[in-house]
């Protein structure tokens, strides 16, 4: 897995599910919460940072985060994202959505004869 | 939600950017700690990031409602198109609004007598209760005393009340009395009604037998100039005085739509205006003749119609004599009565058609517009297309802009009819009671301009624009029309033509039919004088007068009028011939048994000496009233219709016939002359003493003083006026006009339709005149490039105008041989509205084909000769 993913070929919704488990540890605005998630994933999932803005607006009108004006750490004026509660809520229903998802792909690659020619 | 975000669009726009100028701010301040150069940080940032508009735009769409977003576009660019065409606008405004404004102003009259309810509390609760006889096939009249058991017993309303026939009354007050009409109501009526009051209240239950008196609002407009103290002003009606202790809320009448009732009074008041004179019957018994009820709000109409019928079934048990075959009838109040339904609902019908007729040929003029329009657009549809447009998105311009189109002929139309409707109202009547036309525009009457023009842009635009987003790309390259497909010969175009010839066809014959009708009605002999005859009206007795003084007043002022210069001889009468209603009664022969199958119906009049020579009617034998003696035994006149009924060709003269209350010797014949409506067959009609006779019954519309004279009509007029005014000041004299607007009045109702169908007509044909003219100068202008080819092969001019001509004539062909039938079965409806002529009138039936054909040979011919006479090479170079 040395070949970084590209965004386009991302699973559809996986980067909310990202947003939204970066504002987990507290409020942040669209650059920090686009340097968390390429760090976090150990820079596989280069996200092109555009599309982050798209991503934010959308979870905003579903009122999964909140937005405020701040000051970032360089005494810039920024906009802040807040996970609210329903936010909180759809993360967990994701990440458990994603676990079984992931669990059940695993299972498909890792056993895949196994439903077909039986033992 | 999505609506404030769609709002806020550009405010969100602006965020954006500022939250991406700070990511990139960010991103680049981190680059350069790393040690990048600050170019190489700055391009780092963009290449990480992306494009921004990109970003900004799926924001902007994000924030959009795409539907709205581009149907607000395709609004502003239709704006634009037709800014840019204001003759395209003004045209279809104008056909479109000619064709509105027709159907607005039947709408209106349908919408006053059919649709709307009097201005009561909750109307559909509301019932007119009718007694009738004979299983409902006359109504009747029920005693007070069952009236109020009525009141008392029945459990399905909530309330009963009710209210009398129209009772005249001279007003006095500010300059000459006024003559008016009212009505007596119980005193609960206002609030069965649930009528608010405008000013002051409604009566008490203790009032029954006060002098209290409700104005209508117009009256209090029109007679007290809209005075705020008038409540508690005494005001004198007949010469009493009566108390004004209210004014109605505007707009109510009375219940019936079609009379203009002006006061009302208590009950008890009534025997107070309509005087003690009548002989016979009780002024109570004349009174209260319409029942109102409210229905509870659990009860539904058919429960209520089962408690009736118990209580009829009661009655007829209990007063056989009295209420024989008697049952009840309810049915919502402020209804058309059913008489008049019939005839009204067949007019309007056949008027709605017709001006449907008229809106459908405008319509199909605009369509035409709008496909000339569309072809003009091939191209710009073609690369559209070709970029990749749906059929919608094509579709959805040309149709708003229709739409628009139609629009604005809607306004133009209702303004058109405001103006329709101020002409119409001018329209004077030749009834004697108040009957109430007048037409308003309300929403209802805006809501359907507005409903039936957006449909009219629809179904407008809807063909052409569907062909027109249809380019057949190739010819479109190639520079040619793009909507011509090859080997059709049945274009839409062709269609609209036949369409609207045949449908102009239907239009002129109708048209044809009421001038026609129009033409023989005012030909017709009415019997009477045509002029030099002027009619002033009093009511002596509603004002107060007894039978003897009502009698020695008449005479007083006969021989007043007659003295004046230049009068030749003047006469009473009861009633004035053409006034649309009669009194009729029955009449037997005296000593031979009534025999309902044999006994004569006929119009009575009461009249003076020298009646027949004042208003022109020859006597045919025997002599007139002149020298009756009001002891003697009672005298009548009678026409030839009359004498050859009862007596076929024996002689009438010396013969008495009976009616109920009264014997009549007849002294005399005279000729037939019409007496109620101008269309109608010559009546019999029996003419007696008003001597002998004033104590029989009080005419409801007074006396009519006729007067023969020779002069200026306005001065004898007043001349009259004075007359009257110097023996009585408190007398009302209303109705003073010549005989010769009384006579064009009572031609009102053909009169009425020949000018609406005269119009609607002209309309229709000079629409389908130009629209075809604008087909065929199309069509030909279009082949030009083809005329050329054929001139310049040898064709000669005459033959290529023949083909065109002959192209023409096909389609106007097809559409008279379509209309004709349709002409045909339109005039059988139209036929119970017209007057002396077959439904089938031959002479009709064939000038108008023949003159719509002359007019399309005329709009094929124009356009062909112009493109004849074109070069063949300039014609070849055409584009």
């Amino acid at each position: 897995m040395g070949e970084k993913l590209e965004g386009s070929v991302m699973l559809k919704g996986t980067l909310d599910m990202m947003v939204l488990r970066t504002l987990i540890h507290g409020d942040a605005h669209g650059h920090t919460i686009a340097k968390v998630i390429e760090r976090t994933s150990e820079d596989v999932l280069d996200v092109e940072q555009g599309s982050l803005y798209p991503a934010l607006h959308r979870l905003q009108d579903r009122r999964w985060v909140s937005s405020y004006w701040g000051v970032s750490e360089n005494n810039r004026k920024a906009k802040f994202y807040k996970l609210t509660a329903v936010g909180r809520k759809r993360l967990t229903i994701e990440t458990s959505r994603w676990h079984q998802m992931a669990r059940a792909i695993g299972l498909v690659m890792g056993e895949s004869p196994a439903p077909k020619g039986g033992k | 939600m999505s609506w404030l975000r769609f709002l806020r669009r550009k405010q969100s726009d602006a965020e954006l950017q500022q939250e991406i100028e700070l990511h990139m701010a960010e991103e680049v301040a981190e680059s350069r700690e790393r040690g990048l150069p600050e170019e190489e940080a700055r391009r780092q940032a963009y290449l990480k990031f992306g494009s921004m508009s990109r970003v900004r735009e799926e924001v902007w769409r994000q924030n959009s409602v795409s539907a709205v977003d581009g149907f607000s576009r395709d609004i502003r660019q239709a704006f634009r198109r037709l800014q840019r065409s204001p003759t395209v606008v003004l045209t279809v405004m104008v056909s479109l609004g000619l064709g509105i404004a027709a159907n607005v102003l039947i709408f209106t009259a349908v919408n006053r007598l059919v649709l709307q309810a009097p201005p009561v509390g909750h109307p559909e609760a509301l019932l007119d209760l009718h007694p009738t006889f004979d299983h409902g096939q006359r109504l009747g009249e029920v005693s007070p005393s069952t009236y109020d058991d009525l009141r008392e017993h029945t459990k399905s309303f909530s309330g009963v009340a009710a209210y009398n026939d129209l009772v005249p009354a001279a007003m006095g007050g500010p300059g000459d009395p006024v003559r008016l009409w009212g009505q007596s109501t119980t005193t609960n009526f206002f609030d069965v009604a649930e009528l608010p009051m405008a000013l002051g209240r409604g009566f008490h239950s203790d009032e029954n037998g006060s002098p209290i008196v409700v104005l209508s609002y117009s009256l209090w407009r029109r007679h007290f100039l809209g005075d705020a103290a008038v409540v508690g002003k005494t005001v004198s009606l007949s010469g009493k005085k009566f108390t004004v202790v209210g004014v109605m809320t505007p707009g109510f009448h009375g219940m019936n739509r079609l009379l203009n009732v002006d006061f009302w009074v208590p009950d008890g008041e009534w025997q107070q205006l309509a005087g003690d004179v009548i002989n016979g019957k009780s002024a109570h018994d004349l009174a209260l003749r319409v029942i109102i009820a409210r229905l509870k709000a659990e009860v539904t109409s058919s429960q209520a119609q089962a408690e009736l019928d118990a209580i009829a079934q009661r009655l007829r048990v209990a007063y056989p004599k009295d209420y024989e075959g008697l049952s009840f009838r309810i049915r919502q109040t402020g209804a058309l009565p059913p008489e008049a339904r019939t005839g009204i609902a067949l007019f309007l019908s056949v008027l709605t058609v017709v001006s449907l007729l008229v809106l459908c040929i405008a319509g199909s003029n605009v369509a035409n517009l709008l496909l000339v329009r569309a072809a003009a657009r091939h191209r710009e549809m073609a690369v559209r297309t070709a970029l990749g447009a749906t059929r919608f998105q094509l579709i959805r311009p040309m149709l708003l802009e229709s739409t628009l189109l139609a629009l604005c002929g809607g306004v133009f139309g209702v303004a058109l009819c405001m103006v329709g409707l101020l002409g119409l109202t001018s329209f004077h009547w030749p009834t004697p009671i108040p009957i109430d036309l007048s037409l308003h525009m309300d929403w209802r009457v805006v809501l359907y301009a507005f409903l039936l023009s957006l449909g009219t842009g629809i179904l407008c635009g809807v063909g052409p624009a569907i062909i027109g987003s249809r380019p057949v790309l190739q010819n479109s390259l190639k520079g040619e029309s793009a909507l011509t497909r090859p080997g059709r010969k049945w274009t839409l175009r062709n269609l609209l033509v036949v369409v609207q010839i045949s449908l102009c066809l239907v239009l002129l014959c109708m048209t044809g039919l009421f001038l026609r009708s129009l033409d023989k009605s005012a030909g017709i002999d009415p019997g009477i004088r045509r002029s030099g005859v002027l009619i002033t009206s009093i009511d002596p007795i509603h004002n107060g007068y007894s039978v003897e003084q009502t009698l020695l007043l008449l005479k007083r002022l006969r021989t007043r009028a007659e003295e004046l210069p230049g009068v030749q001889s003047a006469a009473w009468t009861d009633k004035v011939p053409l006034s649309l209603y009669g009194q009729q009664r029955e009449f037997h022969l005296t000593g031979r048994k009534i025999d309902a199958g044999h006994d004569l119906r006929a119009d009575t009049y009461q009249v003076s000496a020298d009646y027949f020579d004042t208003i022109g009617i020859p006597l045919v034998s025997g002599r007139d009233l002149n020298t009756v003696d009001p002891k003697a035994p009672r005298q009548a006149l009678v026409n030839q219709a009359f004498a050859s009924r009862f007596f076929g060709t024996g002689d009438a003269i010396g013969q008495s016939v009976s009616s109920e209350d009264a014997r009549y010797d007849i002294v005399g014949v005279v000729k037939n002359s019409k007496s109620q409506t101008i269309g109608e067959v010559d009546q019999p009609i029996l003419y007696r003493s008003l001597e002998q006779n004033i104590g029989l019954a009080a005419p409801p519309v007074g006396f009519s003083l006729l007067v023969h004279f020779q002069g200026n009509p306005a001065q004898m007029a007043a001349a009259l006026r004075n007359e009257i005014h110097s023996v009585d000041p408190g007398l009302a004299v209303f109705s003073d006009t010549t005989i010769e607007d009384h006579l064009s009045d009572a031609l009102l109702l053909p009169r009425v339709s020949a000018a609406m169908f005269g119009i609607f007509g002209v309309a229709g044909l000079l629409l389908a005149a130009v629209g075809l003219y604008g087909v065929m100068s199309y069509s030909v202008s279009s082949r030009t490039r083809e005329i050329g080819i054929r001139l310049a092969m040898g064709a000669t001019r005459g033959g290529v105008l023949r083909l065109i001509v002959r192209q023409g004539m096909l389609l106007s062909g097809i559409a008279l041989g379509i209309g004709l039938p349709l002409a045909l079965g339109a005039s059988k409806v139209a036929s119970g509205v017209l007057y002396g002529i077959s439904s089938h009138d031959r002479m009709t039936f064939t000038t108008v084909p023949l003159f719509l054909a002359a007019v399309t040979l005329l709009a094929c011919w124009i356009p062909a000769r112009r493109a004849t006479t074109v070069e063949p090479q300039t014609a070849l170079r055409h584009e």
